[in-house]
């Protein structure tokens, strides 16, 4: 069978024209297929970048009280030790400015425990007494590394001059990277306890942090947004309706859902493109099937039947498929490594909130789109082959010497 | 006795009747001549026994089954097994090397190729062209060609050996040296012979012949009278 395959497919791509033909048809189907598996790709490594980037800094959940700063009973924190959560972090969060040189900048303080902060985060800090760490697009828009000095203005906290803000020199111990644009743009993290005592709220704090516990991590990791989901409402009916819980995507969470619905979309808008090059491969077969008439009589005048010689043109058509879906994996890696290297593939960070992005695929976009691919391919092929079929032996014979 | 049987057979495209209620029966390992004009019907009767098309009407039987009520893969198994092809423009793929055209039946019955190849290898070797089997065609003369057409049609030792004016692109000198050979090699192979032609000199080497006008058996010779020639061939 393998033998005749080989034949029938060397006498249909023999002479250069038809050669050229086929290779534009399979490179189109290939391109095809990886424009659609590149644009899932990007949105999905869109949504998986967007949600390290925001679990960065951040834990799985965190807590605020609606009344402002807090804090924690024993109490509480024994229940929700009780539910596994043995690690938490305690940080103060305020609003504030940046000032250094003659450029000023709203900026978000974050008064870390470098400790448990790490611990929740597994992000290393390098906090030292009287310094700061800032985010690297912040400080490259201020011009500002390690070692260089700035200066906060805190709204509230200067006791002598009530009204006044409160500024404060301090030191750049390090400069940090979120992967999210807009928090490497304002974010800059300190000492708790310093923060606290420059806010003057003691040992109370505005915001807590902890991860999903090891015991409720399930073994598919696309489920974890569902398990952070269902400790996030436990935890709500543990604190009560004085606190809010949020998972770490909670302020992008409609962005999320938008882009997963835009993938969606656009992953069926782009199967037009899938069925332009379907049709190409159906021109290519009528092409085929007109230009080599002779040669396919004589396949059948030797004894091949019409449902083998469809069977034949079908597997001719599964393997342009199948290498195709391979060559597309080629193109897809390629685009992902341009999008990683190229300066002109890079995302406007102030657009997108990513400053770069790689593609994220998984084994379940590949099947759709490969195998949707599949079912265009055969449907209409299979018809056209179909029709094909219907006319005589001879009819290619006699079309050759009319 | 006889084997293959046409009655009545009618045969239209579109408009255009190519055989119109022929009747002839075809003698097992009997040699004929199919003689006829252009657009006569004699490759159209020719490619209906050969099981490429089917009738419009009537019957044709070969060897007691009647090729009309044959399903598309047992006509195919049929012109497979049964019939061997000689056409006039040799039909050999230009993708392949002689020895693979000739063994191409046998793939698509899926025959044992060893022996096929030993057999096509005699056969060369019998037609003085045994250089030319790993050859493509492309580099080869008509003449050649045509050789190699001719073992091709023999390699699976058909018991129907059809050709389709296997002269027509040949001089006068090759076109008598094939149609003896063709003879010759359906005599050794106990095949029944069959050639179309419009070349009266072809089938006066030929003791049995019909002779087709508009789709008619207008005349019928068998036995040794030498047949006088027709005078739209003339």
């Amino acid at each position: 069978m393998f033998r005749i395959f080989s034949s029938f497919f060397k006498t249909l791509v023999w002479d250069k024209s038809s050669f050229k033909f086929a290779l534009g048809v399979w490179l189109g189907l290939s391109f095809s297929i990886a424009v659609i598996l590149s644009t899932i790709g990007l949105m999905d490594g869109f949504v998986s970048a967007m949600r390290t980037g925001l679990k960065q800094s951040s834990g799985d959940l965190s807590f605020y009280s609606r009344g402002g700063f807090f804090q924690m009973e024993p109490k509480t924190l024994d229940s929700l030790k009780e539910m596994g959560i043995e690690e938490m972090t305690a940080s103060i969060e305020t609003q504030a400015f940046v000032v250094h040189n003659e450029t000023s900048k709203g900026i978000s303080i974050k008064g870390v425990d470098a400790l448990s902060f790490k611990k929740v985060t597994s992000k290393e800090l390098g906090l030292e007494p009287d310094s700061v760490v800032v985010g690297d697009e912040l400080a490259s828009s201020l011009g500002i590394g390690v070692g260089d000095e700035i200066v906060l203005v805190l709204a509230k906290g200067n006791k002598e001059l009530q009204g006044l803000p409160l500024l404060k020199r301090f030191r750049v111990s390090g400069v940090v990277d979120h992967g999210i644009y807009q928090k490497d743009l304002r974010y800059v993290y300190m000492n708790r306890s310093e923060l606290a005592q420059m806010l003057g709220v003691g040992s109370k704090v505005n915001l807590y942090a902890f991860n999903l516990p090891k015991e409720r991590e399930p073994t598919n990791k696309e489920q974890r947004p569902a398990a952070i989901d269902r400790l996030r409402f436990e935890v709500e009916d543990t604190l009560g309706i004085d606190f809010r819980v949020k998972p770490y995507w909670y302020d992008f969470s409609s962005l999320l859902e938008a882009v997963e619905i835009e993938k969606l979309t656009i992953g069926l808008i782009l199967q037009v493109i899938v069925v332009i090059s379907i049709f190409n491969v159906l021109s290519f077969v009528t092409f085929l099937n007109e230009r080599k008439s002779r040669e396919i009589f004589l396949f059948q005048a030797l004894g091949m039947s019409a449902s083998r010689l469809r069977k034949t043109w079908l597997s001719l058509v599964l393997c342009l498929w199948v290498i195709s879906c391979a060559f597309s994996l080629a193109f897809v890696e390629l685009f992902d490594f341009a999008l990683g290297n190229l300066s002109v593939l890079q995302l406007p960070g102030d657009v997108y909130y990513l400053g770069t992005l790689s593609l994220s695929l998984d084994r379940g976009d590949y099947l759709l789109v490969f195998s949707g691919a599949l079912v265009w391919l055969v449907l209409i092929v299979a018809f056209a082959l179909y029709r094909m079929n219907k006319k005589s032996v001879l009819h290619g014979l006699r079309k050759e010497f009319a | 006795m006889s084997l293959v049987e046409v009655q009545s057979v009618k045969k239209s495209f579109g408009d255009f009747v190519a055989l119109n209620s022929l009747s002839l029966e075809l003698e097992e390992k009997q040699q004929y001549a199919i003689l006829g004009a252009s657009g006569s019907g004699k490759s159209t009767l020719l490619y209906l026994i050969g099981g490429l098309d089917k009738p419009n009407s009537g019957k044709i039987i070969v060897d007691g089954k009647i090729l009309n009520k044959m399903s598309d893969e047992n006509l195919a198994k049929y012109r497979n097994q049964y019939v061997g092809f000689v056409f006039q423009f040799h039909f050999l793929l230009p993708s392949m090397n002689c020895m693979k055209n000739i063994l191409l039946p046998a793939e698509i019955g899926g025959h044992k190729v060893s022996a096929v190849e030993k057999r096509a290898k005699d056969i060369a070797e019998h037609l003085g062209v045994t250089h030319c089997l790993k050859k493509f065609p492309f580099q080869l003369s008509g003449g050649e060609q045509q050789r190699i057409n001719i073992i091709r049609a023999l390699s699976l030792r058909p018991k129907l050996l059809l050709c389709d004016e296997p002269t027509g692109n040949l001089d006068s000198e090759n076109s008598n040296k094939v149609t003896h050979l063709l003879k010759d090699l359906a005599g050794e192979f106990d095949s029944t012979l069959a050639v179309v032609t419009h070349d009266a000199l072809v089938a006066k080497a030929f003791e049995n012949q019909f002779v087709l006008k508009d789709g008619e058996l207008v005349n019928s010779l068998t036995g040794s009278a030498a047949p006088p020639i027709p005078p739209f061939l003339g």
